[in-house]
């Protein structure tokens, strides 16, 4: 099996995809239509899942129901949040490209920008 | 006395020589030698002050062929010095100083690995589970706030936003890509992360937090120097001014302007790197600042392993040069 990743994403790509809780055997099945998985190993890793707080799930007759905790979206946005935020990462996890710009700063570049082409410099 | 002379070279540099590193701006045309000189200088300094720390218990090495002779002789400075209640007193001390600044650098620097390990783990873990990824390696994220960013570490990842997939053309793109790649290749992330450790661990120090500043600015002027040689300044200016454009209220600009103006303006305005020979004599320099304080609190001990026969007592600066001086 791949390292953490391809299933867990697979996994969380099929629940956010679903109109409804899922069941484990829906997910496999839904999985099954483009790799060869083994129910246990999907209902473990859905399992894991939901240990780490990614699903929620209620007892459906003798099987569990799964859904997950916020769309896909939100973590997306979370994830953004926290790689432009404001205050200088000490601990240098990550390293972003840029923070952002004054409108007006931005815009006497652009035109230095645009006079330092056309003035034919080579780049 | 050799202490003396260590804890003055870590004044110079922290209330000298930073100071006028930062304020003369050397290292803009040549960040990696600047990030260089600031690592340099920040090791120096505490190099400085835990050897003078630890030559006030023993003032200098004593070196023999023997491991019995040698133990002996460091007893035998260790007995001397505290023959006398005041010599007791600063051996003590010494030690005591430059065991406590080695363990704040040491723990810190610790603290700050686990604490990123655990911080970009969590984050890399949303990134797997949400993002999507691409032929090239990068994962992308659906959102529309422009951001391009790289998550450094053993599992490395170069994240992007559809907004910045937007803003941005393919040559634009590919830029920043190695712009974010260079971060990843010369692991700038551990520069970073030292430097805030040291910055934690004395706060009260300026210098160290200008090195951090420093360095931390300097690491983007690098990756850009990178991306240029792959695309050209204008095409990486070009790439900056979109993302950083936005229509959205400016997160906290730092004081005193945005780095990331500077940073286009640095491109637009097209200075060439320096020359090599100023890069030589400034590393030299750099280098020599570095190993000055070792040379003092251990030349003594290097000379005598070139002596023509094994010391019998401990070697100092006095006795090196006692014929010598009469």
């Amino acid at each position: 099996m791949p390292g953490f990743g391809d299933l867990e994403a697979a996994i969380m790509e099929a629940i956010w995809s679903a109109e409804e809780p899922l069941t484990v055997r829906t997910i496999v099945d839904q999985l099954n239509q483009e790799r060869s998985l083994a129910y246990t190993t999907v209902q473990t890793v859905t399992e894991i899942l939901y240990r780490k707080g990614w699903l929620q799930r209620e007892k459906d007759g003798r099987a569990y129901r799964y859904w997950a905790r916020s769309s896909r979206d939100d973590y997306t946005a979370g994830l953004v949040q926290e790689a432009l935020s404001a205050t200088p990462d000490r601990t240098a996890a990550l390293v972003r490209l840029v923070k952002q710009m004054a409108p007006d700063e931005a815009a006497e570049l652009r035109a230095a920008l645009d006079t330092a082409k056309n003035s034919g410099e080579n780049p | 006395m050799i202490a003396l002379v260590l804890f003055g070279n870590a004044t110079l540099l922290l209330l000298a020589a930073a100071p006028a590193m930062h304020r003369h701006r050397l290292f803009d045309r040549s960040p990696r030698l600047g990030i260089l000189a600031w690592q340099v200088l920040t090791g120096a300094a505490l190099l400085s002050v835990i050897l003078g720390g630890l030559t006030l218990l023993v003032p200098s090495v004593p070196v023999s062929s023997s491991l019995a002779d040698f133990l002996e002789s460091c007893a035998m400075m260790l007995r001397r010095r505290y023959a006398t209640p005041a010599g007791a007193v600063l051996g003590s001390l010494g030690t005591a100083f430059a065991l406590v600044v080695f363990w704040r650098v040491a723990y810190h620097l610790i603290l700050a690995t686990t604490q990123a390990r655990r911080l970009r783990r969590a984050h890399r873990e949303t990134v797997i589970l949400t993002g999507h990824p691409r032929s090239d390696g990068v994962t992308l994220l659906k959102h529309a706030v422009p951001a391009v960013y790289c998550l450094p570490g053993r599992r490395r990842h170069i994240v992007l936003t559809t907004g910045a997939l937007e803003a941005l053309d393919a040559e634009q793109l590919q830029a920043v890509l190695a712009h974010e790649r260079e971060h990843l290749r010369a692991k700038h992330h551990l520069v970073l992360m030292a430097a805030g450790a040291v910055t934690t661990a004395f706060p009260h120090i300026r210098a160290f937090r200008t090195a951090h500043t420093e360095i931390s600015r300097l690491v983007e002027l690098a990756a850009d120097d990178a991306a240029v040689r792959r695309s050209g300044r204008f095409t990486l200016a070009e790439a900056l001014l979109a993302l950083a454009d936005s229509h959205r209220p400016a997160a906290a600009l730092a004081a005193g302007g945005s780095t990331a103006a500077d940073r286009v303006r640095r491109l637009i305005d097209a200075q060439a790197p320096r020359r090599i020979v100023p890069v030589l004599i400034g590393g030299a320099l750099a280098t020599s600042v570095l190993v000055l304080p070792v040379v003092l609190a251990t030349g003594p001990a290097l000379s005598a392993i070139g002596a023509e026969h094994c010391p019998i007592g401990p070697v100092t600066w006095q006795a090196q040069f006692a014929p010598l001086l009469g």
